[in-house]
């Protein structure tokens, strides 16, 4: 029977099982475990990696000039320029610079929340899959009511009643993360719990937390961190909505999707100052799903919604 | 009966979602009866009392809860401390508008996606397997406002084709023209978000299908091609796509603001924005409580179309 891909329905298979039919699309050569990765994998991680140290050291590097003060020499809103690749907003603000400042809080948000998903529905993940019981059944119908939940609208309210700040957006948005990131978690326990290498280190008498730490947790880490990375490009996503309409930090620098707004009353005679920062953050996204899409494919992670 | 087996945990998670609303009026920052009725609301003792009364807050949660969800059986989801209109009327007005959004939006998504699903299966590895895989992967990355700042920059700003912006929202009914022209942009971006979910999934299940023996049985038949692809290979094919539908609902929601803020369609998304930057919180929570509602029930429809186009899951179960 051909697999049908069911978002949100247990998103791993398990490889290690001889007697199950092969998946008619493990035969292409992108899905051969060991198959090289491709240049776009490797220019995504680069963009990943430029644009992780340029947001962190932005500071520090000399291409990046100052996000808020105007520039003088500068009409405002005139176009890109080579001192000024992104040209500048209605204020003489740099929008290239603003764009790298604004990228700090966008991958935080996305990659702080991810974190949170990661300890908090990785770890109760581990522990329903790993005991099973009881304890199983709440926690998945806890997942399952988190996710029946419109999250987008979830966050939102959070942030509108709390108030924005850093700490209240991860909050809102580890929403999003806690229950997709469980049920990966648990579902590559469940397939690693039946594997003849635990059942061997149980024989040997090896306590339960030394097969969670040491059999298990490893084995488990490589498709929740390819997971990982499409739920980050999901919350910058969700982050940018936010900002977009107003309900996320403004201070120092707003994030990407309130950069885009900023933009929107001068799309006639000056476009890039949203599409600077669209840009960079299509770029972004672009390179996070890739990644994610071929590390799953190499773990044979079959796609889950969040 | 499927039906029966399903309203329990619908049951859960509307009251789930509506406790959590109620608690919200609680959440807001300071002292609710001064953000919600102004700075001088405690000054006047009897105006204070009547605030807390009105959203419950004299009460313990529980209480407040009870008395919220016999206020909206009723059909009093209470009123705005801004205008003092009733929530209910506001919502009945703006909710139309977003309803045909939505709908707009699904439909022409199926469009695009349905035939460019269709065609990339049917041609695998092809010119336009390959081209439209790669544009669809682009489009995956290019959340709404990204989307609909483009299509904006394109259709109005450089074509200067369409006119979107109004401060009402045409009726269909009474200008079918104008009401087009400002509903096809938002629709559009909306259905472009949808799309490559749509498509990608679409096209690795036909892709299983067209393996089939029942599909090469009406190959060596002779049938026309797009007979097997339309009659024989889509429906069956189409299962994850109706369940994909109704999550993205989620998404489609939570777009559809942000769309309405962009291109200042008049419905529930827009009033929404506007309870959010006057403080407006009776009107956001009863406006997060419908969300939240409408998405649930709609996915619960969506399980039971789901049993009705597999007849096995109507005994078994999902």
């Amino acid at each position: 029977m051909p697999e049908p891909v069911m978002p949100g329905y247990g998103a791993i298979d398990d490889g290690g099982d001889v007697d199950v039919a092969p998946d008619p699309g493990a035969m292409t050569p992108t899905r051969r475990l060991g198959g090289a990765l491709g240049l776009g994998f490797w220019l995504s991680v680069g963009w990943l990696v430029a644009i992780a140290t340029a947001a962190v050291f932005a500071d520090a590097l000399p291409f990046v000039g100052d996000p808020d003060s105007p520039i003088r020499d500068v009409a405002r809103k005139s176009g890109p320029s080579l001192e000024y690749p992104f040209g500048v907003d209605s204020n003489k603000f740099d929008v290239f610079a603003r764009s790298i400042y604004g990228a700090r809080v966008s991958l935080m948000v996305g990659f702080a929340t991810i974190l949170v998903g990661f300890v908090v529905g990785g770890g109760l993940g581990l522990l329903a899959g790993y005991f099973r019981g009881r304890l199983e059944t709440g926690l998945v119908a806890g997942a399952d009511a988190m996710l029946a939940f419109p999250q987008l609208v979830a966050a939102l309210a959070i942030v509108a009643f709390l108030g924005a700040s850093v700490v209240n957006l991860i909050l809102a948005l580890s929403l999003l993360a806690v229950p997709a990131l469980f049920r990966v978690t648990r579902a590559a326990t469940l397939a690693m719990a039946e594997r003849d290498f635990v059942t061997a280190a149980r024989m040997v008498g090896a306590t339960h937390r030394r097969i969670l730490w040491r059999e298990i947790l490893p084995n488990v880490v490589p498709p929740m961190l390819s997971f990982g990375l499409l739920a980050v490009a999901i919350v910058i996503v969700g982050e940018g909505a936010l900002a977009f309409l107003g309900l996320s930090v403004s201070a120092p620098t707003p994030s990407w999707g309130a950069l885009i707004e900023r933009g929107r009353d001068s799309l006639g005679d000056a476009a890039h100052i949203s599409l600077g920062p669209a840009f960079m953050m299509f770029l972004t996204l672009v390179a996070l799903n890739h990644v994610g899409d071929r590390l799953s494919r190499r773990f044979d992670i079959r796609e889950a919604a969040m | 009966m499927l039906i029966v087996r399903k309203l329990g945990p619908l049951a859960a998670v509307l009251v789930l979602v509506t406790f959590f609303a109620t608690l919200l009026l609680r959440l807001v920052p300071g002292d609710p009866v001064i953000t919600i009725g102004g700075f001088d609301a405690r000054n006047d003792p009897e105006r204070a009392a009547a605030i807390e009364a009105e959203i419950g807050l004299d009460r313990n949660v529980f209480g407040q809860y009870a008395k919220w969800v016999g206020n909206a059986v009723s059909g009093d989801l209470g009123r705005s401390f801004q205008d003092g209109q009733k929530v209910t009327t506001k919502i009945a007005d703006k909710l139309p508008v977003s309803l045909m959004l939505l709908v707009y939006a699904q439909m022409l998504a199926l469009l695009i996606a349905v035939p460019l699903g269709v065609a990339m299966a049917y041609r695998l590895d092809s010119w336009i397997d390959r081209y439209g895989s790669l544009a669809l992967f682009g489009l995956l990355a290019m959340p709404a406002y990204i989307v609909g700042i483009l299509l904006k920059i394109i259709f109005v700003e450089w074509l200067d084709v369409l006119q979107p912006l109004s401060l009402r929202t045409p009726s269909l009914l009474d200008a079918p023209g104008a009401h087009i022209e400002s509903m096809i942009l938002p629709a559009f971006t909306l259905a472009l978000g949808l799309v490559p979910i749509y498509a990608r999934v679409l096209r690795t299940d036909l892709i299983a299908t067209l393996k089939e023996d029942f599909i090469d049985v009406a190959r060596a038949k002779g049938l026309p091609p797009r007979r097997i692809l339309f009659r024989h290979a889509l429906r069956p094919s189409s299962f994850s796509l109706l369940t994909v539908a109704g999550l993205a609902t989620g998404n489609l929601i939570g777009g559809a603001v942000v769309v309405e803020f962009l291109f200042a369609v008049d419905g529930f998304g827009q009033l929404l924005v506007s309870a959010l930057t006057r403080d407006d919180y009776v009107v956001l929570q009863a406006g997060i409580v419908v969300l939240a509602v409408g998405f649930v029930v709609v996915n619960f429809c969506i399980d039971l179309l789901y049993a009705a186009a597999d007849p096995r899951l109507r005994r078994h179960g999902a």
